[in-house]
């Protein structure tokens, strides 16, 4: 069996349309690390948000979706940002889910993820795959397809 | 294969969350009160808003 453990999180006061919750990283080293689910737009009547996750730095009081921490937990850090989406889900039943990398390859551990347990996932949330190039470029999410971007929905 | 921690819960739900310690009480009531009036992702909202312009045809 896989060990689906995750850190605890701690939402932090809302702040304009969005959701957001910190924790610590203990690997290698302490990092904070900030989940956000921002509102930014409104699609097949839903209020979508975008699912921005990155590294704290208390110096310069800056946030980078890029870095690549090296911290020896990433398994544990990608649950915790997973951990988060039923609490967005029971904030905001009839809302949906943005979630894209801040490159490709992050893209594609999300797209893996889904892809890995789609039949699960499925039973519980409705999953569209955006492809930038393709017309049309939103459609129901197929597993093993590398798309650019993922769209969530609850089902009710 | 993943463990289900009980039935009648989603996958995600599932995931085990573990305690938090004191050592990381203190340090997130740190970093959040640096953090709670300030906005972190708004260059990654304006990429958002632009791909949801070119969204030319909508699912079914």
């Amino acid at each position: 069996m896989i060990n689906i453990t995750a850190y605890p999180t701690e939402q932090l006061e809302a702040k304009g349309k969005s959701i957001r919750y910190i924790f610590e990283s203990v690997g290698n080293k302490s990092i904070i690390k900030q989940i956000e689910y921002s509102y930014f737009g409104n699609i097949l009547g839903s209020n979508v948000y975008n699912l921005g996750f990155g590294d704290y730095n208390a110096a310069q009081d800056t946030i980078s979706d890029k870095a690549n921490s090296n911290n020896g937990d990433m398994r544990k850090v990608f649950n915790t940002v997973l951990s988060t989406v039923p609490k967005f889900f029971e904030a905001y039943k009839s809302a949906s889910i943005w979630v894209t990398g801040s490159d490709e390859k992050r893209t594609k551990i999300y797209c893996y993820y889904v892809d890995r347990n789609f039949e699960q996932l499925y039973d519980d949330y409705l999953f569209y795959g955006y492809l930038k190039d393709a017309k049309p470029n939103l459609v129901p999410y197929t597993p093993n397809i590398a798309y650019n971007g993922i769209l969530v929905f609850k089902k009710n | 294969m993943v463990k289900i921690a009980k039935q009648n819960k989603s996958l995600l739900e599932c995931i085990e969350v573990e305690p938090m310690s004191e050592a990381t009480k203190k340090r997130l009531a740190k970093a959040a009160e640096k953090m709670k009036d300030k906005t972190y992702f708004e260059e990654q909202i304006e990429q958002a808003k632009e791909t949801f312009k070119k969204i030319n045809t909508l699912p079914t």
